[in-house]
């Protein structure tokens, strides 16, 4: 039985392997994905943003040593900062795809809903792993971005309670490799 | 079936084994005599060339160009009084958050105490207050058009009060191109120098939001909105400035108009 490969793994055997690569591609394609289209209100946006941060993850897969962190914080971590260049310059880069000759992805309409449905998958894929109070709260406070005391009065209980229940669902996405508060 | 994720990986994919390949060449090379002056230098000019050639990805714009100004009302903005508030509600189909931007001013103020305090709102990117270029509006550019403070201010005359738009284009303009709500969505009669032959078509379900917007009395902590089908509460922030906004989507839930009650507790 052949095991599953970890992520740093992946990275490392992608200098021989193109395929590893790929396969670390379907492992976060949707959340990454998810990650932007929470950001943009673009599909097609969200892909060319996503596109830029696989092709920076590929072109700077080298400096990846997985001593400092691990893989899924470092490609979220170039994500936020794909995010972060493209609101400072006020446009999606394409330095990466460029240095790489990538062809540009055709978008029509059929694929806006192909990446729309694959954002959606990776946003719940992770949630399946929470309680239903945990999934509430933490889709309250980190999707729609609603404060403490708004969730606790909807919901009937204390704002201590809320802000556990938050904490403890994102341990567990954490856990999971989501890293997800460090997206935000 | 097109689908831009598998595009996406192939491109990925055959970038690696070109990397691959490159990275080995460049092994075997190291391992040659390097080149001499004039052969470094045919290695550069080889190598920008491929990088200003090779490449056929376009940059993508976030930005398009803002709003065109309406006429200046009330004298414009008391400088230094235009504030973009921190507050930001999520879109309920996600994308760039809502936001309010609140003004006094430089007319209007009729006795001590009275002043006016304009209100917009809109989507927010970069800490800017804009539209998006969708629902027919900037002919579906996909772009953030910044909005200037004219002329989609709401001026009131009150400590506090509560706007009730109604249904609008979740892209947040209201002019030229943009798809209209039904008179019988909005519950409100079309603001003057809007009339209808400005607007390209009636907005289908999926492109509304009910929009709720205002400023909560001093002291309050909680703002709440019930509709006919359910409640949502908002709480302030400090520097918000009292200012609140709801945003829902048009599920279909409520009636038309919409049924709308907004509350304050202390």
């Amino acid at each position: 039985v052949r095991r599953e490969r970890s992520d740093g793994e992946l990275i490392a055997a992608s200098v021989d392997d193109a395929d590893a690569f790929g396969e670390f591609y379907d492992r976060y394609v949707g959340r990454v994905l998810a990650f932007f289209r929470r950001r943009v209100h673009d599909p097609e946006l969200a892909l060319d943003l996503a596109a830029e941060t696989f092709a920076s993850a590929l072109a700077s897969r080298s400096g990846f040593t997985g001593e400092e962190q691990p893989a899924v914080a470092w490609l979220f971590a170039i994500a936020h900062a794909r995010w972060v260049d493209a609101v400072r310059r006020g446009r999606v880069e394409d330095r990466a795809r460029r240095t790489l000759g990538m062809e540009p992805i055709i978008v029509d309409d059929e694929a806006l809903a192909v990446i729309d449905r694959v954002a959606a998958t990776g946003a719940l894929e992770l949630l399946k792993l929470l309680s239903d109070e945990q999934r509430d709260a933490v889709l309250a406070r980190h999707i729609e971005d609603r404060g403490y005391g708004e969730i606790a009065c909807e919901l009937g209980t204390s704002e201590s309670v809320i802000r556990k229940r938050v904490s403890r669902g994102l341990r567990t996405l954490r856990s999971a490799g989501s890293r997800w508060s460090d997206h935000d | 079936m097109t689908d831009p994720i598998h595009d996406l990986r192939r491109e990925l994919v055959a970038a690696t084994r070109r990397e691959a390949t490159r990275s080995a060449q460049a092994s075997a090379a190291s391992r040659r005599r390097l080149p001499g002056r004039f052969g470094r230098r045919v290695v550069v000019l080889v190598a920008v060339l491929v990088l200003a050639c090779g490449g056929v990805v376009a940059a993508t714009q976030l930005f398009g160009p803002p709003v065109r100004p309406g006429p200046v009302v009330l004298g414009g903005p008391r400088s230094g009084s235009v504030v973009l508030v921190p507050l930001r509600v999520a879109d309920p189909s996600g994308g760039y958050p809502w936001g309010i931007r609140i003004y006094t001013p430089r007319r209007g103020r009729s006795a001590p105490g009275a002043q006016l305090t304009c209100v917009q709102f809109g989507r927010v990117l970069d800490d800017r207050l804009g539209v998006l270029g969708e629902d027919g509006a900037f002919a579906n550019d996909g772009l953030f058009h910044e909005l200037p403070v004219e002329p989609t201010a709401d001026c009131v005359r009150a400590a506090s009060f509560t706007s009730y738009p109604g249904y609008v284009p979740a892209s947040a303009f209201i002019g030229h191109g943009a798809c209209t709500p039904t008179p019988t969505r909005t519950g409100v009669t079309p603001r003057a120098g809007r009339r209808s032959t400005h607007y390209s078509r009636t907005c289908t379900t999926a492109e509304l939001r009910l929009v709720v917007f205002g400023i909560a009395p001093s002291g309050t902590r909680f703002v709440r909105l019930s509709t006919s089908v359910r409640a949502f509460t908002q709480k302030p922030g400090p520097a918000d400035r009292g200012a609140f906004l709801f945003v829902l989507s048009d599920s279909g839930e409520n009636p038309r108009p919409p049924q709308l009650r907004v509350t304050f507790q202390p």
